[in-house]
């Protein structure tokens, strides 16, 4: 190992001890295509919780939605809540009050309601906590979009199924790099 | 219309047609993307119905009720 400027041999940390972990670890990357995307063997019993970023990713036509469901399931256990501002009118609006129901499809993480904005340049951050636990499972996070959304989210799966996978839908056609649509899946260190 | 699967454990990546099945959940899901949309604008219009009603500007309104 070189030693950088400005330091002296000593300075330099040769190795990482064994035993030293990190509070979030990066799992996997990938991107979103088609009008739905599904991440398998996303959760495992290395991890409780996790932390999932999408960035600068789009829909292929104006005013998408895009949902959240976790394991492959379809429908029937999915009661979600989102507030939805815009930071140019100054003006905000629960989307969706928490529906108490488990009418939807997935779990709301996006909408670019606008009148007639895309979603692009969205960005997101969802954390999942306790996927692969035999209890349902919790979600939060937020979107902002280009088109002056700011979208905050929160959600259950009321499912005690263990989940491996989690999908990203759209719907539209399909989601788009707007400019880069790189997905990334953490976990969060147990200790 | 397309689906894509990552498999994270393999690295596999596949990306193909929607079969039957699947092109029928995409579209029970864009029917509700739909309606909630809808749903929001209704609730727009009736909220600026009201406004115009009482005489106030939305700006009004946000300063009056603290948003």
């Amino acid at each position: 190992v070189g030693v950088p400027n400005g330091y002296t041999s000593a300075q330099v940390v040769q190795a990482v001890p064994t035993g030293i972990n990190s509070a979030l670890v990066l799992i996997d990357s990938g991107t979103l295509s088609g009008s739905s995307t599904t991440f398998s063997s996303a959760f495992s019993a290395d991890y409780d919780n996790y932390l999932i970023t999408i960035d600068q990713y789009g829909g292929n036509a104006a005013s998408p939605n895009v949902g959240l469901q976790i394991g492959g399931i379809t429908s029937g256990v999915y009661e979600y809540g989102s507030y939805r501002g815009q930071p140019s009118s100054s003006a905000g609006d629960f989307y969706n009050a928490w529906n108490g129901s488990t009418t939807g499809t997935s779990i709301l993480i996006g909408n670019a309601y606008n009148y007639a904005s895309a979603l692009d340049f969205a960005t997101s951050t969802i954390n999942i906590l306790n996927p692969f636990k035999s209890f349902g499972t919790s979600v939060f996070g937020n979107t902002i979009t280009g088109g002056d959304d700011a979208f905050n989210f929160w959600g259950r799966v009321q499912d005690t199924t263990s989940a491996t996978s989690f999908t990203l839908l759209t719907s539209t056609a399909s989601f788009s790099a707007s400019p880069s649509n790189t997905v990334r899946i953490y976990g969060y260190a147990n200790s | 219309m397309k689906i894509k699967f990552h498999d994270i454990a393999t690295g596999e990546v596949v990306e193909r047609d929607m079969n039957a099945d699947e092109l029928a959940l995409h579209k029970i899901y864009a029917a509700e993307a739909k309606a909630l949309d809808e749903a929001l604008k209704a609730k727009q219009v009736a909220r600026l119905a009201l406004l115009d009603r009482l005489g106030l500007t939305e700006q009004e309104a946000q300063l009056l009720l603290g948003s």
